[in-house]
């Protein structure tokens, strides 16, 4: 066991705890449970937003796509920076204008409450829990790696934890959770990224020279290379990117948590910053990894595979580079990370569950809200129980599929609706719901039939559907489908038009 | 933890400047600036991989990159000063209602 991993993680987890009881005493109405009380600042919001995003998946995930191929690291990395301007300039002060607590709220004001209840949270639980079990996976792989713990105890401690954060916290711990982790992770990138400069007497040239140099591809590692291959998987790669952050319910939700439209556009904007920031320093932490942990047969085996998987080059890196102390602290912030990320999505599924599901469709809006956050705290203990099942069931499946269907399932059934419901008068419920269900099958349907799933699990010689995301194809025929509906149905289901005009 | 209190979200019919043509073309540049670069990666790989300078090390591929990354940050700067302002000024000429209704 690492002691410097237990210490920092230790301390990480009393400042959380310390803020969960906080939280606890000042939570008291439904608002403060789901949105903070909207008391979060911009630039705290922006954090937590950066925190969401930056998974344990994007830190050690991305540095092991270096390690592995150079530039296509970046690629993936840079795609996480592009969802976010456009959820400022699109997204941020119409939610804001629209919305109280969820989107799901927002497209009710337009539409039939009833159908696009149903359809809108069960396709945001859909996409919750594949992400949820890709995080649990992640977590047990680290932990196993790390401290030796068996899957089954990795995940009861994440959910536990999680579970405590949400249950007894709320909005408030789940966003100070979030904020702390960003702040730390981001610490731990400049470190880092600090330290593989120092090794080479700040030449970042002099990186890349000796990078090229070590890599079985050489130069080609300077460019795109093995995963991202052709003009179509480049398009549904950036399509992906761009679409699924707006479509993502856990980051919609966090809109909400500020007091104006000046602070949501402000942390979305600080949200850029700190991706772009974290991007960059990736680049250098990413090309330092093939520099460094190339050829050292502490790191890597025979054939020039990391030993432990792909993932450990970041961590690799930092032991390298910082000894076993600092490879403790950056394997605790990768856990604390993991652990953030989970706690925001069990969030997000508790309101799902209790203000979309229960409060409004089941009850017509009559419960008391401290039936409501009743309720809500039991979702999440639900909803915990099943990740933590189904996470054990699938903890040797490739996780990297079910990150990918949770994108590709928010950018083709929930961020076309989003798109039309803020800037198209004529959608209607049946438009809506027939979209949404046409992006969705077909965004499941595309993934089933692709590479990941066809070829690498099924064993089939060739995909069906050539490329990793569906979306090129799921998203247009949300679009079309939706758009095409509510044309045919204008007539007898009340547009959004006339919805606006009674608002 | 605590923050200084901020002013909350005006009631609905009071208008805060909403530019729609300002957010879309905001919206087209960063996308336009992100494809641009994804389709390099998809049709012209080999150009990406190419050094900028003869024998030099990095590639048009990454240092294009970097500019869009930076471009992003910049655009989501300027944007959210130009309408964060415009939320100030526009405030700023709303007078006092002392409680009453807006008209």
């Amino acid at each position: 066991m690492n002691i410097a991993a237990l210490a920092t993680f230790l301390v990480f987890l009393a400042i959380t705890l310390v803020i969960t009881i906080w939280a606890s005493r000042h939570s008291a109405s439904r608002s403060d449970f789901y949105t903070a009380g909207g008391s979060i600042g911009g630039m705290q919001n922006g954090f937590a937003f950066a925190g969401d995003y930056l998974s344990a998946g994007v830190f050690l995930g991305i540095g092991g796509l270096y390690f592995s191929a150079g530039f296509d690291g970046f690629i993936y990395n840079l795609g996480g920076v592009i969802g976010w301007p456009i959820l400022l300039f699109l997204i941020a002060e119409r939610l804001r204008r629209l919305g109280r607590y969820t989107l799901t709220d927002v497209l009710c004001l337009q539409l039939h409450p009833v159908p696009v209840r149903i359809f809108t949270a069960s396709a945001n639980l859909l996409v919750l829990i594949f992400y949820m079990v890709s995080q649990m996976v992640a977590a047990g792989a680290l932990m196993h790696l790390l401290l030796g713990l068996s899957f089954g105890w990795s995940a009861l401690l994440v959910g536990t934890l999680m579970t405590v954060y949400v249950v007894f916290g709320g909005m408030v711990a789940t966003t100070w959770v979030q904020i702390i982790k960003a702040a730390l992770l981001l610490l731990v990138a400049v470190i880092l990224a600090f330290l593989t400069l120092l090794k080479f007497d700040f030449n970042l040239a002099g990186i890349f020279a000796v990078a090229i140099a070590k890599h079985p591809h050489h130069a080609a590692i300077m460019g795109p290379g093995s995963y991202v291959v052709g003009p179509g998987a480049a398009l549904s790669i950036g399509l992906t990117m761009v679409c699924g952050p707006a479509g993502l319910p856990h980051i919609l939700m966090r809109f909400f948590t500020v007091p104006n439209v000046k602070e949501a556009r402000r942390s979305a904007y600080v949200a850029t910053v700190i991706i772009g920031v974290f991007c960059l320093l990736m680049i250098v932490i990413g090309y330092g990894t093939i520099a460094v942990l190339t050829g050292d047969p502490a790191y890597v085996d025979a054939q020039g595979a990391l030993n432990g998987g792909g993932n450990m080059a970041s961590l690799y890196l930092a032991h390298a580079l910082g000894g076993n102390v600092f490879l403790g602290a950056v394997s605790a912030v990768a856990f604390a990370t993991i652990l953030a990320v989970v706690s925001g999505l069990t969030l997000a599924a508790a309101t799902t569950i209790s203000h979309d599901l229960y409060s409004m469709l089941i009850r017509g809006g009559t419960q008391t809200e401290k039936q409501e956050i009743a309720v809500s705290r039991w979702a999440a203990f639900a909803f915990a129980a099943v990740s933590i099942a189904l996470s054990t069931l699938f903890q040797h499946e490739n996780v990297n599929i079910l990150a990918a269907m949770a994108f590709s399932v928010a950018a083709s059934a929930t961020f076309p609706l989003l798109i039309l419901v803020l800037f198209w008068n004529g959608l209607t419920t049946v438009g809506a719901i027939a979209g949404g269900i046409a992006g969705l099958v077909s965004a499941l349907a595309g993934i089933y039939v692709g590479p990941s799933v066809w070829v690498g699990i099924l064993g089939h010689a060739t995909p069906i559907f050539p490329y990793q995301y569906p979306t090129i194809v799921s998203m247009p025929l949300a679009f079309v489908v939706a758009i095409g509906l509510s044309l045919a149905s204008r007539r007898r289901s009340p547009s959004a038009a006339a919805a606006r005009q009674a608002i | 933890m605590k923050h200084p209190p901020t002013e909350r979200d005006p009631p609905a019919p009071v208008a805060l400047p909403d530019n729609p043509r300002e957010d879309f073309i905001a919206t087209a540049a960063v996308v336009a600036a992100y494809f641009l670069f994804m389709l390099l990666v998809g049709f012209a790989p080999a150009l990406l991989t190419r050094p900028v300078t003869h024998g030099g090390s990095v590639s048009i591929g990454l240092l294009l990159g970097v500019l869009v990354t930076v471009f992003l940050v910049l655009a989501a700067r300027t944007y959210t000063r130009r309408r964060n302002r415009a939320v100030d000024a526009a405030a700023a000429t709303i007078e006092p209602t002392n409680g009453r209704r807006l008209p």
